[in-house]
């Protein structure tokens, strides 16, 4: 016979990566984060500096060929602080994904699923979350628990895991309605594996768009809250403190906000892509051929 | 040998409207009982909203019952323990109407068959992956379409997939809940056939609910007509389809289009109007809005399901003095077919 095991595992697992690689927005989505991840990684070989090294003499100079990004008002290298704030942009940003997923996506499917009263609790609980300005609510998160990056990640997925459960919630209910979920508790399948094999699969698409879309501004919110003296402390080169640092220059020496903000953007960007290009080929009713 | 009892099933959905509104009821199935005897076909007939399908569910303990019994080879399925209701789950099969929608789009027919391979039984993949193979060959489709996702099959295979996901635990009974109503009319006949087929090879029960009376005419063995909730005729396919009883049979009889421009002025039973809301059904006959043959006992009393002739069964006060043969004379030589 033509099928056999191994034409079996192959057909499922290297169709994903194959149909990936010709999608061109996402191969550059994936270039774009391999080379922020690239910077990451060796900041101790590329950058010709120390982010911390501060030098008098050099203050606020434009780009040259000795500081290609220039240099900011206590004249440390922006490019080495650059360099060196991938690591912290991309860690927290993946960190807080996670974890706010972590807690939203499981609390969606309970309420999608069981409805009733578990679902009025966990809206309320999510309605609740939603009605607090975020930065105000991060805020008061990080004076109880004290400065510093971590508390920052925790804050921030503390105050925005509702987009999450109200996202999967919705998705679920609609997908309750189908008949393949009755039809799956027709051939004896528990609500555990209902929930994880029928209902999330099909919740996947919008948690990768909503992903994508919370990286950015878990950056931003992290770096909101280092601006204001919360997270990531002084000499630490987080992109957000740079560019808000460099706004008081920004006529003088706009290439101490641009940089950054460059990072900043192609860093979501590449996440967008990327993202995109997850959904269109993790979903296969969108598959070509 | 009866598979399945149903006695004095009821199912009514709360509804309110508005905080300080009174609770409503919907009475989806308002106190039906009927058999079903191994290896044959009861068809289910009656227009959208007459609980049909809320029938169908029930039975199969996919919506809980609000009262009634539902003896299932014996053993009350109203009360099963966890044990028993996985047992029963195997026992059991169901095919809805839009196929489609009864496939989970991201799983393979591979996984969709391997599911309940995997819950009921523990065998290796390799058995697993033959006996779906079979299953898939039995139901009209090949170990090629073994890796394929539902959005890449046609209408008509895709059901042909939901029917082998249906049959492949060798179940005792089907719920059929309009199989062909979405699909193409040579579609339909192939399907149709293919139930018939597999019905006898494996002596299967099937509870086929359909609105169609020319499919339940070709499947069934006995035909049960329900209007909002109750059964209001039942009997063999022969007796309902030559003899109706009920005026509602009989207007869903002569209602059926007949390919012959010669009967295109023929009498017919007539209905008056809409089905009226479940929320709040007609006093009395639940019929006799609608009934051209209503009398004033009919708005007062709600007949009882009467056993008149030998297993026919009506709900109708005047099930005595009505005769439709007339009416239906016509049509015998194309029914009859």
């Amino acid at each position: 016979m033509w099928f056999n095991k191994e034409r079996i595992r192959s057909l499922e697992s290297n169709e994903v990566l194959r149909l990936f690689l010709k999608h061109k927005r996402g191969v550059a989505g994936l270039i774009l984060l391999s080379f922020m991840l690239f910077i990451a990684l060796t900041a101790d070989f590329i950058a010709p500096k120390r982010f911390d090294e501060v030098d008098p003499s050099s203050r606020l100079l434009p780009p040259s060929t000795e500081h290609i990004f220039g240099t900011d008002q206590l004249g440390r290298d922006i490019f080495s602080r650059i360099v060196y704030g991938a690591r912290i942009a991309l860690w927290v940003g993946l960190l807080v994904v996670v974890v706010e997923a972590g807690i939203g996506v499981p609390l969606g499917l309970i309420a999608g699923y069981y409805g009733g009263s578990v679902d009025k609790l966990i809206s309320a609980i999510t309605d609740m979350l939603w009605a607090f300005p975020p930065i105000i609510l991060a805020l008061a998160i990080v004076t109880i628990l004290g400065p510093g990056l971590t508390n920052v990640v925790i804050a921030v997925s503390i105050v925005s895991w509702a987009p999450y459960t109200r996202v999967v919630r919705a998705k679920t209910l609609s997908i309750m309605g189908r008949e393949f979920i009755t039809a799956a508790r027709a051939v004896g399948e528990s609500s555990l594996s209902i929930m994880f094999r029928y209902v999330l699969p099909n919740t996947l698409a919008p948690i990768i768009v909503l992903a994508t879309l919370t990286i950015p501004s878990a950056i931003l919110y992290t770096t909101a809250l280092s601006f204001l003296g919360f997270g990531a402390q002084p000499p630490t080169p987080d992109w957000g403190a740079m560019l808000n640092e460099g706004k008081d220059y920004i006529f003088k020496a706009p290439w101490c906000s641009i940089f950054p903000g460059l990072f900043i953007t192609l860093t979501a960007l590449s996440f967008n892509l990327l993202g995109d290009a997850l959904r269109d080929v993790l979903d296969p009713k969108l598959r070509l051929g | 040998m009866e598979l399945l009892v149903v006695e004095d099933l009821r199912k009514y959905f709360e509804f309110k409207k508005g905080l300080f509104a009174r609770k409503q009821y919907v009475r989806a199935v308002d106190g039906v009982s009927f058999s079903v005897e191994r290896g044959t076909t009861l068809g289910v007939v009656g227009e959208s909203g007459s609980g049909k399908t809320t029938l169908g569910l029930t039975i199969l303990r996919l919506i809980e019952p609000t009262s009634g019994r539902i003896l299932f080879n014996g053993s009350d399925v109203t009360r099963l323990s966890k044990e028993e209701l996985k047992h029963f789950r195997r026992s059991t099969g169901i095919v809805f109407q839009d196929p489609y929608s009864s496939l989970n789009p991201r799983m393979r027919v591979k996984e969709i068959l391997e599911r309940p391979l995997k819950i009921h039984s523990d065998e290796g993949e390799e058995s697993r992956v033959e006996r779906i193979i079979k299953t898939l060959e039995e139901v009209g489709l090949s170990a090629e379409h073994l890796m394929r996702y539902p959005h890449e099959l046609s209408g008509g295979q895709q059901q042909r997939v939901a029917i082998a996901r249906a049959i492949i635990l060798k179940p005792l009974l089907v719920v059929l809940d309009e199989p062909t109503s979405s699909l193409d009319v040579s579609v339909q006949a192939q399907i149709l056939n293919l139930l018939l087929d597999l019905q006898s090879r494996h002596e299967l029960t099937y509870v086929f609910i359909t609105h169609d009376l020319l499919t339940a005419k070709h499947v069934s063995d006995f035909i049960m007509v329900m209007y909002l909730g109750k059964v209001v005729e039942y009997s063999t396919v022969r007796e309902v389809f030559s003899n109706p009883r009920h005026p509602y049979t009989a207007s869903l009889l002569s209602s059926i289009p007949i390919p012959d421009p010669k009967l295109r002025g023929r009498k017919r039973v007539s209905v008056v109007g809409e089905p009226p809301s479940p929320l709040n059904p007609p006093k009395g006959c639940r019929y006799h809005p609608r009934c051209p043959y209503a009398i004033d006992t009919c708005e007062l009393r709600e007949p009882e399901l009467l056993e008149h002739d030998k297993k026919h069964f009506v709900a109708c006060h005047r099930a005595g003095e009505l005769s439709f043969r007339e009416f239906l004379a016509d049509m015998d030589s194309f029914l009859s077919e």
